[in-house]
């Protein structure tokens, strides 16, 4: 069975203007990921992980090169049209999470279905069963200062998912955690990408995290130095997690979480 | 949850801006509210008065009496429909300090004349047969609690009785309502006859003339006439409209409604630059999140829409509590009688309303458009490293 490519990165250059000087970000770069793929980008600071991640996402724009998702270059067309894209198939998890801090958890996961046409017990439905995935039924009505920072990452992981967008896109998603909760999220991660069959793109610094993706690339200065396939460790995955697994084994792609019990 | 939900969160965020500037809009259009109506009662006297009604007044000024012989003179005149007289009687009732306004009128005439008091034929006829039959209107029937066949001794602070004192004793044999919510309600009408056989001063003589012309284009040609022809006379006359008397008897009060637009439009300016400093304040406080709203998705339309919403919900909402505020304050002094006799039809107008609400949108729009504009133009990029 072939394997659909999801994206192209064709030749692609990104920088910026720094007084009279031009910096370039990284050039000529080349990669397709695959549809369903976990890949995790690796590299030091400044090595332009997160850029390709903005890029891949339709948040900036390639100073040369193009991108295409399922053939079709996006980055040319109207920023409604971005917009719109961005809204059917792409959802972002963020390293600081970037929470709207006055909603409560169930209004943060609800944001992105406001821009769709769903009639209100529509959205709550799809609010209950993102929550119940990553686990924080219980915790709907709680304001994100009134979680923990592992909490927090799921209502945002939740708020990713909750429109059943083709890609993630993870820029540093255990970056503000500690050891336990960060697996607790990866393990979130990995079910939907396993069970849900979400491509996930991820931006990390953190091995252990990069143990969770199917694919590595390591970036330096603009260029890939290293791309790898990662040997499967299920054994990091926790026995909630399988529990899940177990639980949501056939169900579509809609995510419809019957139980949720990672905690 | 949905957008309007989604645009209370952000207006509440802060519920100390949230307070002050809504204090602060409510306040505005309070005063809008109450100044504008207050305004606007006061000149309705003269927005109502007909243009085509013409007063004829002693040259003086109008508190110097005609001689009676000048009505038939002028009725006679080309171009006069009808014509009625009146005379200030200086009324009060029991109470001195509490002065009333009150006329001597020609009965048979003078509400021929002013067709916007509206009284049941019966009853006028009622009026017009009893010679000590006084009309009252509405408002000031029901402050006194008059009713029609009560007899009351209204006194004057200008004039005395022949029997003594300065009391005329009166029959109350009609009372009126006003034709709209403007119509002053709160006056009294003696007959001339009575008042003129009984006073001991004042002789043959009559306040003012009031008449209606039989075509409003021929106004100036009659003006000039009239005052023609009592020329050199030894009482001299000045002839006006109605409307051109009423609005000069208003400004001698100063010009009241230059003080008001200069006061209200001070109140804007200061609000304006208020309101529309927090809210790009608060604009910039949510860089971030205003990113996030880009990455999730949410248009350039969407983020325009939803900061330019939480200005105008602003404006909207604290200027109707503010207008609300000044329906409840109007209704309140419009009941007081000293007020009343001022400002007869105290009241929110419709176009009071009309004019705040276009007020209320400009000055949402004013101050959302820019926020709104910047919100929209942001970088999604730079605005998620925006600490």
């Amino acid at each position: 069975m072939g394997v659909d490519k999801l994206f192209e990165i064709k030749s692609l250059s990104k920088s910026f203007i720094k007084g009279k000087t031009e910096v370039s970000i990284f050039s000529n770069l080349n990669m397709d990921i695959n549809q369903g793929d976990f890949l995790a980008i690796m590299g030091p600071s400044g090595s332009g992980k997160t850029t390709l991640l903005n890029l891949i996402g339709g948040i900036d724009k390639p100073t040369q090169g193009t991108v295409l998702y399922r053939g079709r270059q996006y980055h040319d067309t109207t920023e409604a049209e971005l917009s719109a894209w961005r809204a059917q198939h792409v959802g972002f998890v963020f390293q600081s999470f970037n929470l709207m801090p006055m909603l409560s958890a169930a209004g943060n996961v609800e944001l992105p279905l406001l821009l769709r046409q769903l009639t209100r017990s529509q959205r709550r439905e799809k609010v209950m069963a993102a929550l119940e995935l990553v686990g924080l039924v219980d915790r709907k009505g709680h304001k994100p200062n009134e979680m923990s920072g592992g909490q927090n990452q799921r209502v945002a992981v939740a708020r990713a998912i909750v429109g059943d967008p083709d890609i993630l896109l993870c820029d540093e998603p255990t970056g503000n955690l500690d050891r336990e909760t960060a697996t607790q999220v990866l393990d979130i991660l990995r079910l939907l990408n396993q069970e849900f069959k979400k491509t996930i793109i991820m931006v990390t610094h953190d091995p252990l995290a990069a143990q969770y993706a199917k694919h590595r690339v390591e970036l330096d200065k603009g260029m890939i130095v290293n791309k790898e396939v990662v040997v499967a460790k299920d054994a990091v995955v926790t026995q909630e997690a399988t529990a899940i697994k177990e639980d949501t084994a056939g169900m579509s792609g809609e995510l419809v979480a019957e139980k949720g019990v990672v905690t | 949850m949905n957008s309007f939900f989604l645009l209370l969160h952000n207006i509440a965020r802060n519920k100390v801006r949230w307070f002050l500037n809504s204090f602060a809009l409510i306040v505005a259009f309070f005063l809008f509210g109450f100044l504008g109506s207050f305004y606007s009662a006061f000149e309705s006297g003269s927005e109502l008065a007909a243009n085509d009604r013409l007063i004829v007044m002693n040259k003086i000024n109008f508190t110097q009496p005609l001689p009676y012989s000048y009505i038939n003179k002028v009725d006679t005149m080309d171009g006069v429909k009808q014509l009625t007289h009146a005379s200030w009687f200086g009324a009060y009732y029991l109470d001195p300090t509490d002065p009333l306004i009150g006329y001597a009128v020609d009965a048979d005439t003078y509400l021929s004349v002013y067709d916007n008091y509206v009284l049941d034929d019966e009853l006028l006829t009622n009026w017009q047969q009893t010679p000590v039959g006084m009309l009252v209107g509405r408002a000031m029937a029901e402050r006194y609690g008059w009713l029609i066949g009560d007899k009351v001794a209204v006194s004057s602070n200008l004039f005395s009785h022949k029997s003594g004192g300065q009391d005329w004793e009166v029959l109350i044999s009609g009372i009126y309502d006003g034709k709209d919510a403007q119509t002053d309600t709160d006056q009294l009408f003696l007959h001339y006859d009575y008042f003129a056989q009984t006073r001991t001063s004042g002789g043959n003589t009559i306040g003012w003339m009031v008449l209606n012309t039989e075509n409003a284009k021929d106004n100036d040609a009659i003006m000039v006439a009239i005052d023609d022809r009592f020329e050199n006379s030894a009482a001299e006359t000045r002839t006006t409209t109605e409307r051109q008397f009423n609005k000069a008897f208003v400004e001698q009060l100063g010009s009241i409604g230059l003080i008001i637009t200069a006061v209200l439009s001070a109140v804007f300016f200061a609000i304006l630059l208020v309101v529309g400093n927090s809210i790009s304040m608060t604009v910039r406080e949510r860089t971030r999140e205003i990113g996030v709203l880009k990455a999730l998705g949410f248009s350039r339309p969407q983020i325009f829409k939803l900061v330019l919403s939480e200005a105008m919900f602003l404006t909207l909402s604290s200027g109707t509590i503010g207008l609300a505020l000044s329906y409840f304050a109007l209704d309140a002094m419009g009941k007081i009688p000293q007020i009343q006799s001022i400002v007869p039809a105290l009241l929110l107008t419709p176009s009071t309303v009309l004019q705040a609400v276009v007020y209320m949108l400009l000055l949402g729009g004013i101050t959302g458009a820019l926020p709104a504009y910047r919100a929209m133009s942001l970088n999604t990029v730079d605005a998620l490293r925006r600490s």
